[in-house]
């Protein structure tokens, strides 16, 4: 490195001073966090468009991972958080391979179980978070700030709760949900320029914005899954042209689609309890007298 | 308000605000630290000094030259880089013909020249090559660290550092040969 020798002996003999946008790009922490932060938001909003619903994710659950690795050796939790980010990953690619099988569209149990599974790994990821945070502010002796990560985790327990309790929810409830989210992945990435630095809360720094107000067809947030625990021939059908069948899980009042609505192709087995059912384009797919719709309806035997 | 309440108390001597100064930027100051000096007892003495350091320099902060936390981690960072030269440095003795280092008022305005002019070519810089840049020249880095905390390998660490270098080199010009 001869060609430059005059240059680094003169930055080093003569070392600039510290300026303060050094100090708000260099911090061990802000990498790891961001990292986490993103594989946070992809994972939690679903596009369900041009494939993007197995990308996204993918791409979240790796950065999710690589997040927790840096952090990995800091404390015990973030440690769990990392071995949780590696269950995740595994369980997601596992999904992947399965759902290119036969299996998509049977073995019920199977794809619920994986769905609890989901959840309980989600949560705890977020209780780690929470914690590991917790205790690196606790070590460095600054009060913790570590509450943007309890926010999210409540948020997402309220979500599973709401899924199983009251999936009709309105409009307002979600979206009210939506906005907690944006606030606490915001307030996470604050920390995310270190707790070594606590003054971090006063500064200016760009917020990253998930954009959770998705307003039609087909957008949903991954932590509605859980509905799929408790849905039972509650479904309704989307006959497009009578050929393409969709299965969407619609927790949302009529005609409007559900920016949490969670859709997944048509399976083997699912077709076969609409084979008979009948098309006709006198009435919107969305209108409850659509025949389609009204084959729905349990019948009892 | 708080930052500003905190100033005020350190130029006013107010000893509490050194305790919490350190408090708030203990941990940022140990990571600059940290980063330049590799023995565990000579990052606890050098944090010491610091410590020490702030309280002596109070009446030399200015504030319309800029906030606190710039000023404090550049205060680390030389100290710990004192302390780094000192430990590999050889013991001489005290005689006439040991040239006085410290430098004159030309100097001094020639460095702050230089100053303005490395900072104007590093302002030039992507984002991801003026990180590399502080973390190599300002925080004295070594490569491990970066590699550790940007998640990049060491070859794209090098590389980088290298076309970074070339383009100061090339901006930089005639500054070099003076």
């Amino acid at each position: 490195m001869d060609e430059f020798r005059d240059l680094e002996q003169m930055l080093e003999e003569h070392p600039l001073p510290i300026p303060e946008e050094a100090l708000d790009d260099v911090s061990p922490w802000r990498g790891p966090l961001k990292k986490i932060l993103w594989g946070l938001v992809l994972d939690t909003i679903t596009i369900n468009h041009w494939k993007l619903q197995y990308t996204l994710p993918a791409v979240g659950i790796v950065l999710l991972w690589l997040g927790w690795r840096s952090l990995r050796n800091e404390n015990p939790w973030l440690r769990r958080g990392w071995l949780v980010s590696l269950l995740l990953m595994a369980k997601w690619f596992t999904v992947c391979v399965l759902r290119a099988t036969p299996l998509e569209g049977g073995w019920e149990r199977g794809w619920t179980v994986l769905i609890a599974l989901d959840v309980v790994l989600m949560l705890a990821q977020y209780l780690c978070l929470w914690l590991g945070l917790r205790a690196v502010f606790q070590k460095t002796g600054q009060p913790p700030r570590s509450g943007a990560a309890a926010g999210l985790l409540a948020l997402y327990l309220a979500l599973v709760v709401m899924a199983l309790l009251a999936p009709k929810a309105g409009t307002l409830v979600y979206g009210g949900m939506a906005v907690g989210y944006e606030t606490e992945f915001a307030r996470l990435e604050e920390i995310s320029y270190g707790p070594v630095d606590c003054s971090l809360g006063s500064s200016n720094h760009g917020v990253m914005r998930a954009e959770f107000s998705l307003p039609k067809n087909g957008y949903g947030m991954r932590g509605y899954m859980a509905y799929d625990l408790i849905q039972d021939g509650d479904d309704w059908v989307n006959f497009n042209m009578g050929v393409n069948y969709t299965r969407t899980i619609n927790p949302w009042v009529y005609p409007w689609q559900s920016p949490l609505d969670y859709r997944r192709p048509w399976g083997v087995n699912d077709g076969r309890l609409f084979r008979d059912a009948p098309y006709t384009g006198e009435f919107s797919m969305n209108n409850p007298k659509n025949p389609a719709w009204q084959a729905l309806i349990p019948k009892e035997n | 308000m708080e930052e500003q309440e905190l100033r005020s108390r350190f130029r006013a001597g107010d000893e509490g605000a050194v305790s919490d100064l350190l408090t708030r930027y203990g941990p940022l100051l140990r990571y600059i630290i940290w980063g330049i000096l590799s023995d565990p007892g000579e990052r606890e003495e050098c944090f010491g000094q610091v410590s020490l350091l702030i309280w002596e320099k109070r009446v030399s902060y200015d504030p319309a030259k800029g906030p606190l936390k710039p000023w404090l981690a550049t205060l680390a960072r030389n100290a710990a880089l004192n302390r780094a030269r000192c430990t590999g440095m050889v013991h001489q003795e005290l005689t006439d013909t040991i040239p006085d280092l410290t430098p004159g008022p030309e100097e001094r305005v020639l460095a702050k020249e230089r100053a303005a002019r490395i900072q104007g070519a590093v302002d030039k810089l992507p984002r991801l090559d003026r990180n590399l840049f502080y973390r190599k020249y300002c925080y004295f880095q070594s490569a491990d660290q970066m590699v550790a905390e940007l998640g990049m390998t060491c070859r794209a660490v090098e590389s980088r550092l290298y076309r970074l270098k070339e383009r100061l080199q090339t901006e930089l010009g005639g500054e070099l040969d003076g």
